[in-house]
């Protein structure tokens, strides 16, 4: 039907593919990588990126290195430089390219490391943990791994890692033993790291080393099991021995040692606290076995980190504060400019009614909304599975898409019914005041209401969810609130009704929408 | 055909800017639209067309209504306004092609289109110019060839005169012409009713918002028939009698004016000197369609 929908599609299509949009979307896309990449630097800050555990075995003049490279999920990365260095010189002692997995065999290696350890050997030297330092770098980041552990002798070795926990003996038999038998256990050095990935589905990751340490060159061989237990009253986050009645837990297998280093995916169940693991040696003597034990109720999980980074921290209000001026300018060009500058009477003139120009330019804003945040979203998840490793779970991006896409739109739809009743200049002064308004001066607003109501600092964030209702821009931080809440990283609040959460952006958009039409309807397009 | 159906406007509540307008404009008729400044040209027009909602009453385009079915009723107007408005920045075949997409015209279609009325109005050589690069007579002449795109059968023309070269007003002359001969119906404005006279078939005259009289061509014609000034010396009471037949007498002191005479100048000298009278000077008043203009609508003489 040449005289219904054509025109109306036409006005549509030539609102929206206009050069300035597709400007936008390219924008949006930028920022969503530029924003996941600041969140990424960020987030490596207090998160260091890369993890490692290398051993140096010394013997025969020649340097044996074995060592595994991971990222914060722990998951081992592709390829990575490394390099010993000194940490009062700064002196690089060795440096070489190598795989995420790797082993290899040096002379040089072994010489720097000889002269370092003899140096440090003398009275007068600093303790080697201060001289010596592996760095590694890499294309996700770089990490500086500790000293963790030297051995002199005829079986020297040199470890370096950042795992912080070390299996130890049935704390029982420590005591009722002999000291024969506790030099048993030492023959071993066994640690192990605990990555929490999830709080909600129990997502974790073990690195476990063991050395054997009368001789290194024999690779430990073991079976590693392990339960979970609740803390009943039990001293909170310490990793000292404490009286878990391990004798009583019944151990599943994880998986068995064979190398000096190994890692382990497990599932940890999330109502319980206490991750217990048995050691054993390989010739099924449960006598000689070690334990391990990691609170993991009080860790704070990788993803939970990573989560209120995207959607609490720096990124999301860097996108509030932003990307509504991209639709004040939209509602400028589409509608506020032509209707005062008298062109849009001219288009008028064609097969089109009012509504339709109102309806189809309102629909353009409304689309490239749309299409921007979703390419805003994507780019994030995408940047961040390329830089992390991680995304937010389905449902999360799916609120984060809606939280995003109501607040553009309220805005929108303000500044649309703006646009559709002032003379340009009067509709860019106001519309800048209202954005400075919900964008910048809101949280003065909120603090000032919490001060007047005599609510105290406390009552600040509850506020602030509350006097949202009254902000078009809000939904992005409701969105945040529930991502978060869904990660178990705040509160539940109480001003939070999610009945509210969902009326306020419609009856925003709906209510501007409707005014800005009563307006338009009626106007005089030429002065 | 237009038929505008008794269209009101108020714009403030000072000013009635339209009160009950009606009048039609007939398939194959050029209708003249005259007013003073401010009579109501211009909003009868905006309305007609569509872009101006009327407080009430309708206009028929083709028995479309402008106000309930304007998609419908646009499809059949070709729009001349006053003072033509474009986006500033976009080139002039650019916009033409945008302006063409609306009707369902295709890019290339509308661009050869463009070429071609853009050619015709005189703009051959613009074609890339930027609009705000326009003069007030190149606007117009832009507008003529955009309310050809849809090749509509009803032209509403605003002032399209004013700002023209000769040639361009000869050109639209002709060009309302052939629209006349191809059985549109055109509609245009203009203050001056000299402007209307050589064009239209019939005027239409509004003053204050609203229609004071309708009029053919012929009927204004006549009416500014010229008119006689005779000087006579010897003036007395009788001349007023002796010349009553022969048109409107008037005299003042030794001047005798007849307005719409109705025989030849010779013959009115003939019988005055047959009866004595000495004629000092005879002259034909030069016609004044203006003079009938503000005598139609009341304001002057
Ligand atoms: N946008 C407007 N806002 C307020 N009053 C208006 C507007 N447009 C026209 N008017 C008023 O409406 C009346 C009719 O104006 P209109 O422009 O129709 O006159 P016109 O006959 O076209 O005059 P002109 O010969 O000067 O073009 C005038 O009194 C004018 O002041
Ligand atoms: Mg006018």
């Amino acid at each position: 039907m040449k005289y219904t929908l054509t025109p109306i599609l036409y006005d549509f299509k030539r609102a929206f593919l206009r050069l300035s949009t597709l400007l936008l979307l390219v924008l949006f896309i930028f920022a969503g990588v530029g924003l996941s990449y600041i969140s990424y630097n960020y987030f490596i800050q207090s998160n260091p990126s890369i993890g490692s555990f290398t051993l140096i075995i010394l013997t025969n003049d020649t340097a044996y290195a074995r060592g595994i490279i991971y990222d914060l999920t722990g998951s081992i990365i592709d390829n990575a430089t490394m390099k010993i260095y000194r940490i009062d010189t700064g002196e690089t002692l060795f440096e070489k390219r190598v795989a995420g997995n790797f082993s290899f065999t040096s002379t040089s290696l072994y010489d720097s490391l000889k002269e370092i350890i003899a140096e440090a050997l003398t009275p007068q030297s600093r303790p080697i943990e201060d001289m010596l330092r592996l760095r590694i770098e890499s294309s996700i980041g770089d990490g500086e791994i500790p000293l963790l552990g030297i051995q002199v002798g005829n079986a020297t070795y040199i470890a370096f890692g950042d795992i912080n926990r070390q299996f130890f003996p049935k704390p029982g038999g420590l005591t009722g033993r002999g000291r024969e038998e506790v030099m048993k256990y030492e023959v071993v050095n066994a640690g192990y790291k605990l990555i929490l990935l999830s709080r909600k589905t129990g997502e974790a990751r073990l690195i476990v080393y063991a050395i054997n340490t009368t001789d290194p060159v024999k690779k430990v061989h073991g079976l590693l099991e392990y339960n979970t237990t609740e803390a009943k009253g039990l001293p909170g986050g310490t990793s000292q021995p404490i009286p878990i009645p391990l004798d009583e837990l019944s151990f599943k297998r994880l998986g068995v040692i064979n190398d000096y280093v190994e890692i382990f995916s497990l599932t940890l169940e999330p109502d319980k606290d206490i991750l217990a693991l048995k050691l054993s040696p390989g010739n099924g003597s449960s006598n000689f076995s070690l334990y391990g034990i990691a609170m993991y109720s009080t860790m704070i999980p990788v993803e939970s980190r990573y989560v209120s980074f995207i959607a609490g921290g720096v990124g999301l209000s860097l996108f509030a504060e932003f990307f509504p001026i991209v639709f004040l300018y939209l509602a400028y060009v589409l509608m506020a400019k032509p209707r005062s500058t008298g062109a849009l009477e001219f288009i008028l003139a064609r097969p089109v009614t009012r509504w339709d120009i109102y309806l189809t330019r309102y629909l353009a804003g409304v689309f490239v909304a749309l299409i921007s945040t979703a390419l805003f979203v994507g780019a994030v998840q995408g940047s961040n599975m390329a830089l992390i490793g991680l995304t937010l779970d389905a449902g999360s991006i799916a609120v984060l898409y809606l939280g995003l896409t109501a607040a553009l739109i309220a805005f929108y739809t303000l500044c649309y019914m703006l646009a559709s009743s002032l003379r340009s200049g009067l509709y860019l002064a106001i519309s800048i005041l209202l954005y400075l308004l919900f964008s910048m001066f809101w949280s003065l607003i909120v603090l000032l209401y919490t001060l007047f109501s005599g609510g105290g600092f406390a009552a600040y964030n509850e506020n602030s969810y509350l006097l949202g209702y009254f902000n078009p821009l809000s939904p992005i931080s409701y969105a945040s609130y529930y991502i978060q809440l869904n990660y178990g990283i705040i509160p539940e609040m109480e001003t939070v009704y999610t009945w509210a959460v969902i009326l306020s952006p419609i009856l925003w958009i709906t209510i501007f929408f409707t005014l800005g039409y009563k307006i338009f309807k009626k106007i005089n397009l030429t002065s | 055909m237009i038929e505008i159906r008794s269209i009101s406007k108020t714009f403030s509540k000072r000013i009635k800017a339209l009160d009950n307008v009606s009048f039609d404009v007939r398939n194959g008729e050029i209708v003249g639209y005259v007013g003073l400044n401010g009579a109501g040209k211009t909003t009868t027009i905006r309305i007609a067309v569509g872009v101006l909602p009327p407080d009430s009453g309708d206009v028929l385009i083709n028995g479309y209504s402008i106000v309930r079915d304007k998609r419908r009723a646009s499809m059949h107007i070709g729009w001349v306004p006053e003072l033509p408005i474009f986006e500033p920045d976009v080139k002039a075949l650019d916009y033409f092609v945008y302006l063409a997409g609306y009707y369902g015209i295709s890019s290339g279609e509308a661009r050869s289109l463009g070429r071609k009325l853009l050619e015709e109005v005189g703009l051959g050589g613009s074609y890339n110019l930027k609009l705000k690069e326009f003069s007030m007579g190149m606007k117009k002449r832009f507008a003529l060839a955009v309310s050809m795109i849809n090749n509509p059968d009803n032209f509403l023309f605003d002032e399209v005169l004013n700002g023209l070269d000769p040639q361009g007003i000869a050109f639209f002359r002709n060009l309302a012409l052939r629209f006349r001969r191809e059985g549109c119906a055109v509609l245009f404005s203009s203050h001056i009713l000299s402007e209307v006279e050589g064009i239209a078939d019939r005027v239409v005259f509004i003053h204050k918002g609203r229609i004071v009289r309708e009029m053919s061509i012929d009927e204004i014609k006549s009416m500014a028939k010229p008119a006689f000034k005779i000087r006579i010396s010897n003036m007395d009471e009788r001349v007023e009698d002796l010349l009553k037949d022969y048109g409107r007498v008037r005299v003042e002191d030794h001047t005798v004016f007849i307005e719409e005479p109705r025989v030849e100048a010779s013959k009115i000298t003939k019988i005055l000197i047959e009866n004595g009278y000495e004629v000092e000077e005879f002259s034909r008043a030069t016609s004044n369609l203006e003079d009938v203009f503000f005598r139609i609508i009341g304001e002057r003489g």
